[in-house]
């Protein structure tokens, strides 16, 4: 079987989906929404090396390194408000995450 | 006539001694200056105007520069102007003649006696001071609208006397009752006061002044006037102008107007449901302001503007028979009062009725004439009532009296002195009689006179005033018997339980007079309020018999134009021609026949059979009862006009500014604000995962859009 554009943008697709809806469904636990934040960059970067793959320029290649930079930087930081929040509140549920409450 | 300067004294005066008594009790912190100030100013005044008055008529027979009828002797000093704006003018300015002359004697007389009176009377008052204040500052407003020389300075005093009114009704506002009674007097007032607006606006829009002399000469010429709407212009006394989108005349509808302003001050039927709650007040305010002075200002006025009723018939038709009505009205319901301040209150009412009678059929000498001798009587008798009042530990009511005469022998005198005069004892065609005897018959005589002569409604009056005069002498001895007669027994074993209920229903100053009330014993007042009755009863026994002739018999040198009189009407000379025809004598004899009538029935009623009144009364049959319930005039407002002007009160209130103007004005933008924002907060959850939705959802839609617009795939 030969493999072919469709397939890397078919598993792109079903991995940011699965992203998507884990942020949605998800309401209990705040670090499964962070790696469903970073299921989503990854399926991002599927789709730009595969697209960069097929064209035959860097340009995606590059935006894939910086892509995964930011994750990196994302997840830091992400991290660290997780460990702040969870001295402050004693609790990181999503659900009970509603201080922005108007 | 005085110099200008003791004219001005006299006008200004009082009022200046009124702010230097309002002054004095906070910067010195006693009564006593004021005391002084105001009861020395007004009884000089009071002095200066009797002087003034007695002056000009002695100076009448020596044919002295009055003595000339056409000519329309006023004296007019400048004092400054007021308004002068485009074509209306008014000045402060002192206009004498000789209805302002006897006005000023005697609003300055009575009120000089008052001021003296009220030393003794409210001796024990700790506001003594604000009192005499207001009762000087009520002298210079009434003394500012009989010296007017135009409408709009007339409406200051009028305004003026008002709230003196209100303020001295309420003059215990520590109490509900007269806080009650003044708002009540105030309003009634300015439903009166509405109509004497109107007139006074209907004045100047006919004839673009309201200066008495120009409007009124326009009136006695004829001439031609232009109202502001209307081009063309036209005789002064046809002249028709639009109201309401009727088309009346003119002056018709000045004279309606100004007379309702007129039965407003002057209490008469209708508008005189404040005067007997007025009785509220302090008993010397009532003596001044609600018996002599102030209520006659309505006369005063229809007979200032006499031109205008001369040509206006419907009008002073509408003065007859509303006067005829209040005066026999008015009796009946004195008849059944057992407060002996509202006898008296009500019998001034029904003698205000007789002059408005007068005036409206053309008899202003007799209307004049009445009001003087009045004031003097009915202050005579009120401070009498007082002295009673005074003496009796505050006991107002009749039934509770009883053989007074005894402790209080000098009051029983001029009480005495002041029935007699009021009932109008005297014998006709002669000059014995008391004061109301001149007048009263007077004008019951000028009514008949005027039926004669075919006035409409004239002989109504006529058979009305006898019926009053009737009633007046019946309820005058109903008082004098219940309160001065008969065994006192029956008010001590009463006296003694009910004494608290007794001062809570009745006595007004009852906080001060606490510390030396002695058992129950009445006892004769001090001389200082001995004094006014005195003076007041010379005034009641001699100011007929001495005035009859310049004011009322040969009255045409004496009122100089003053009061004027339509070619065609005759009313007063009309007198002389009855007098010497022998099938009109019963005319002159009728009002003596029925006042002998009424003093016997009360006699027997109230004197020989004492049980029989309260007997008649007890029965509590229908008439007895409408006339104790004073015809149910107070029910019947306040079934109507009161809860009627409350409904719609609560209608302008609760719909009109609650719910309308509140619920669509500023509550209702704040509630949509409120509402809004709070739809607003609503979406902010803050939960991530819906912002997230929102972020990922737009995100999808603008994708989605951009997608579609560039064509989809490739």
């Amino acid at each position: 079987m030969n493999i072919g554009m469709e397939h890397f943008l078919t598993l792109s697709a079903a991995l940011f989906t699965i992203g998507v809806v884990g942020i949605f469904v998800n309401r209990k636990n705040i670090i499964v929404i962070l790696m469903a934040i970073e299921l989503i960059l990854l399926s991002v970067n599927i789709n730009l090396i595969a697209f960069a793959v097929f064209t035959g320029t860097i340009t995606g290649q590059i935006f894939a390194m910086l892509v995964l930079t930011v994750a990196a930087a994302e997840a830091a930081v992400g991290l660290a408000i997780l460990v702040v929040y969870f001295r402050n509140r004693g609790d990181i549920a999503v659900e009970d995450v509603n201080l922005m409450k108007g | 006539m005085l110099s200008d300067f003791l004219l001005i004294f006299i006008v200004l005066g009082p009022g200046l001694a009124a702010l230097i008594g309002g002054l004095s009790k906070p910067l010195t912190g006693r009564d006593g200056l004021a005391m002084i100030v105001t009861t020395g100013t007004v009884g000089l005044a009071g002095i200066l105007s009797l002087i003034q008055l007695f002056g000009y008529v002695a100076g009448l027979g020596h044919g002295g520069d009055h003595g000339d009828a056409a000519h329309h002797g006023a004296h007019i000093i400048y004092l400054m102007n007021w308004v002068d704006v485009g074509g209306f003018k008014a000045d402060w300015a002192i206009r004498v003649d000789a209805m302002s002359m006897v006005m000023m004697a005697v609003i300055t007389s009575v009120s000089g006696l008052v001021h003296l009176y009220s030393w003794g009377y409210m001796a024990d008052d700790p506001h003594r001071a604000r009192f005499f204040t207001y009762l000087s500052l009520f002298t210079f407003t009434m003394l500012m609208l009989v010296v007017a020389d135009n409408f709009l300075q007339l409406f200051f005093g009028w305004e003026g006397v008002g709230l003196a009114s209100y303020l001295l009704i309420g003059f215990w506002y520590q109490k509900p009752a007269p806080n009650d009674a003044a708002i009540k007097a105030f309003v009634t007032n300015r439903v009166g006061d509405f109509g004497l607006a109107l007139g006074i606006m209907g004045v100047f829009f006919l004839f673009g002044s309201i200066e008495f002399e120009p409007v009124l000469n326009a009136i006695r010429e004829n001439a031609m006037v232009t109202p502001f709407a209307f081009a063309e212009a036209g005789p002064a006394r046809e002249v028709s102008i639009e109201f309401l989108g009727y088309d009346v005349r003119a002056l018709e509808l000045i004279g309606v107007l100004l007379f309702i302003g007129a039965m407003g001050k002057s209490a008469q039927l209708f508008l005189h449901v404040w005067l007997p709650d007025a009785m509220e007040g302090p008993t010397p305010v009532s003596a001044l302001i609600h018996a002599a002075t102030m209520v006659t200002a309505g006369v005063y006025l229809v007979c200032l503007v006499s031109p205008i009723y001369e040509y206006a018939p419907g009008a002073a038709a509408m003065v007859t028979v509303v006067g005829a009505l209040t005066a026999l009205f008015a009796a009946t319901v004195g008849m059944a009062q057992n407060d002996i301040k509202r006898v008296i209150a009500y019998s001034t009412c029904s003698q205000l009725g007789y002059m408005f009678f007068a005036a409206g059929v053309g008899a202003y000498e007799a209307a004049m004439f009445h009001l003087f001798t009045h004031a003097f009587f009915k202050a005579l008798l009120f401070l009498g009532a007082g002295s009673v009042i005074h003496g009796n530990h505050h006991e107002q009511d009749m039934r509770k009296l009883g053989g007074v005469w005894r402790y209080q022998k000098f009051t029983y005198g001029a009480m005495l002195i002041g029935t007699i005069a009021i009932i109008g004892l005297g014998i006709p065609h002669t000059s014995f009689g008391f004061a109301g005897f001149f007048s009263k018959d007077g004008i019951i005589e000028s009514a008949f006179s005027a039926s004669q002569q075919g006035v409409p409604f004239a002989s109504m009056a006529f058979w009305a005033g006898i019926g009053a005069a009737l009633l007046t002498s019946f309820y005058s001895w109903r008082l004098i018997y219940m309160t001065f007669h008969g065994p006192r027994a029956e008010a001590e074993a009463s006296h003694g339980h009910t004494d608290n209920h007794a001062h809570d229903d009745h006595s007004h100053d009852d906080h001060a007079h606490d510390d030396h009330n002695h058992g129950g014993e009445p006892h004769e007042s001090p001389l200082v309020m001995l004094i006014p009755l005195a003076l007041l009863s010379v005034g009641a026994i001699f100011a007929g018999l001495y005035f009859y002739d310049p004011m009322f018999h040969h009255g045409d040198a004496f009122w100089a134009g003053a009061l004027y009189h339509a070619a065609d009407n005759n009313v007063i000379h009309g007198i002389d021609d009855l007098k010497h025809d022998h099938a009109f004598a019963w005319v002159f004899w009728a009002p003596l026949v029925v006042t002998v009538i009424g003093f016997l029935i009360a006699t027997f009623t109230y004197f020989f059979n004492r049980g029989f009144g309260k007997r008649i009364a007890d029965a509590r049959g229908p008439t007895h009862q409408l006339f104790e319930n004073k015809w149910y005039f107070d029910e019947i407002y306040e079934a109507t006009i009161v809860r009627l002007t409350r409904w719609l009160g609560d209608v302008f209130w609760k719909i009109g500014d609650v719910k309308l103007i509140n619920g669509l004005g500023p509550d209702g933008v704040s509630n949509l604000t409120k509402w809004g924002s709070r739809r607003i907060s609503a979406m902010h959850t803050g939960y991530l995962f819906h912002y997230a939705f929102v972020i990922i959802g737009a995100a999808l839609l603008f994708g989605g859009i951009l997608f579609v617009k560039n064509g989809g795939v490739g």
